[in-house]
């Protein structure tokens, strides 16, 4: 009561609740009202007005209680706002930047931001230049993402898509990316489980969850992707590089048809409102490379989407796809003959990730595509029981073994320089995808090899070069990777 | 059209009344003429007053002439009581907000005491 009188006396206007429509509520009153305005009710609760109507506003609910007809509402005079700041850096918060769960942490010092900001113009941009490893190598290699670059993660349900992005978190908050992981009304366990993960990797410090439960109201659902963007946009202004994962936007999509379908709104295509193009563009408009006081910062977004049945023709799919610089798709098909990560490199795009490769990383791309595109069409006429020459038996057995090298376990990341090495050592045909690991745990572990690896791969202006040094010095490497113990 | 009604409502609840009435014998006598009146009794601007007692007919008379006097010659009250409000009102039309009443008053000689 006292904070709505606070408010009352501040801003001179005062409003009654005349309707309430699940957490839709209209009000008669506060003509003064902006849209994305934070409002109080009598009864204590907050809420965020949407739209402005002749006589009455639009008021998204942000609690769980809703207020009653013929209640009062005050205005704040100002946007809806969310704590940021590196004090939120290890924890698990709502989408109103409140902490949740056991780790409850005093927020002071942190500063106050506005949800909704018009994102930065061309100028305070600049072109994408630098890769960001994702530590899966068929994205690497194959679909390369540039910091900054917005890249869609698309596919079926339980197709991996959340792994790929789960395992990109992990090898660039251990490179000292600042990650934001937002997720968007999924279930409790499921959230518990990544928290987890994420723990268990042991990259917390550098990681805020922002999380929205499938029991939460529509309206935090509605604002988690936008609060883990602000918090984003926070350190990009302090010069850091930040990765967001918006998982998933299809739910996040449907919860923004349901408010819509609420407020009376219009429905279009699926009975999706017309501004829903509006609602992702404004959102995800607001990643990209940045010059921050000279220096580049980064923000690069992966948003999640779902498609059903391998359908990616559908309205916020296309939608997504048009507003971002490239896809990843997963295909169910590739996931249930056993392909991990199941994703289906002819389908997908990357817009400007390429730019960002190395000449040598390139090379490597071009060389394994062309004999991936070989090894699919020597594979149909397969299927016509047509005897084989030996050299597409070689393309056969050459691209089952680049397939298998390109399976990875969830619990596995490769550094780039790995990743080219162990290319190197399978086009040779001197290592059969044995114990991939070692050299991985080795390159972390042992400053000597890491050298070697790095020296190997830095000194190596195009792919032929790499092989005939790969070539000459692969014994250490070989050893490692083909020792017993 | 129908300002000759205005003396007999003053307050929200004389407004329900009459509507009662109109709604009782509605589909008996001057169909359309109640119709039409209803619906201007339902639009008529409500002021919303906190006073700190129970007013009589009189003060509402008051009130009412003065509310309509100031804000709106149609504007109908909703009075409700708080005996925190001390003296004065607390007055709400159309959006605006006004405190006029002596605990505001008081609020502001002594912000600290409000404070803790």
């Amino acid at each position: 009561m006292n904070v709505l009188k606070e408010f009352l006396d501040k801003t001179g206007e005062v409003g009654e609740v005349e309707s309430v429509v699940q957490f839709v509520i209209l009000a008669a009153g506060l003509p003064g009202a902006t849209v994305g305005e934070r409002v109080v009710f009598e009864s204590g609760q907050h809420g965020f007005v949407t739209a402005l109507m002749d006589d009455t506003i639009e008021i998204l609910v942000l609690s769980h209680e809703l207020p009653r007809v013929g209640m009062r509402v005050a205005r704040t005079g100002e946007k809806l706002k969310v704590p940021t700041g590196e004090g939120l850096l290890g924890l698990t918060v709502n989408a109103l930047g409140v902490p949740v769960g056991q780790k409850l942490r005093s927020l002071e010092g942190a500063q106050m931001r506005e949800i909704e900001v018009i994102p930065a113009g061309i100028v305070q941009r600049k072109k994408i230049s630098r890769p960001l490893e994702t530590g899966t190598i068929l994205v690497d290699l194959m679909i390369p993402i540039g910091r900054g670059q917005r890249e869609l993660i698309m596919g079926d349900r339980k197709t991996g898509k959340t792994h790929l992005a789960l395992r990109t978190v992990i090898t660039q908050a251990k490179l000292g990316t600042v990650c934001v992981y937002a997720a968007v009304g999924k279930k409790q366990g499921e959230i518990k489980r990544v928290e987890e993960y994420f723990a268990k990797a042991g990259i917390t410090d550098k990681l805020i969850l922002v999380v929205s439960s499938s029991q939460d109201g529509p309206g935090e659902i509605f604002l988690t992707p936008y609060t883990a963007m602000t918090m984003a946009e926070y350190f990009r202004d302090e010069g850091k590089d930040v990765l967001v994962v918006l998982d998933d936007m299809s739910t996040h999509a449907k919860f923004y048809r349901e408010i819509s379908l609420l407020g009376r709104r219009f429905p279009g295509r699926d009975s999706y409102p017309g501004d829903v193009f509006y609602t992702h563009s404004r959102l995800l408009e607001r990643a990209g490379n940045f010059i921050n006081g000279g220096r580049e910062a980064a923000i690069t977004c992966l948003p999640i989407m779902e498609t059903a049945q391998r359908d990616f023709s559908g309205f916020i799919q296309t939608n997504m796809m048009s507003m971002t610089d490239g896809h990843v798709f997963f295909d169910s098909d590739l996931y249930f003959a056993g392909r991990r990560p199941a994703i289906n490199i002819f389908i997908s795009v990357t817009r400007v990730g390429r730019q960002t490769q190395t000449n040598l990383r390139r090379e490597i791309s071009q060389m394994t595509l062309g004999l991936l595109n070989n090894y699919e069409r020597t594979q149909k006429f397969m299927r016509f029981g047509a005897e084989l020459s030996d050299n597409s038996r070689q393309i056969i057995r050459s691209g089952e073994r680049l397939l298998k090298f390109f399976d990875q376990r969830i619990s596995i990341t490769v550094p780039v320089n790995v990743q080219t090495v162990l290319w190197a050592l399978l086009w040779l045909g001197v290592w059969e995808n044995t114990n991939m690991e070692r050299l991985v745990v080795g390159y972390e572990k042992d400053a000597k090899l890491r050298t070697t690896i790095d020296n190997l791969v830095s000194g190596a202006g195009s792919a032929q070069e790499l092989l005939t040094k790969i070539r000459e010095g692969s014994e250490p490497l070989l050893g490692l990777l083909n020792s017993k113990d | 059209m129908f300002s000759e009604m205005l003396d007999l409502v003053i307050t929200k609840e004389d407004v329900d009344a009459q509507i009662e009435v109109i709604d009782i014998v509605g589909d008996s006598l001057h169909r359309t003429r109640n119709k039409e009146l209803r619906k201007w009794l339902m639009g008529l601007p409500v002021c919303d007053l906190t006073i700190a007692f129970e007013p009589t007919k009189e003060v509402l008379r008051d009130l009412g002439r003065w509310v309509r006097k100031n804000l709106n010659k149609e504007a109908v009250l909703r009075v409700a009581v708080d005996p925190g409000v001390i003296a004065g009102a607390e007055i709400a039309f159309k959006g605006r907000y006004k405190d006029l009443t002596v605990r505001a008053k008081i609020d502001d000689l002594f912000p600290f005491e409000r404070a803790s």
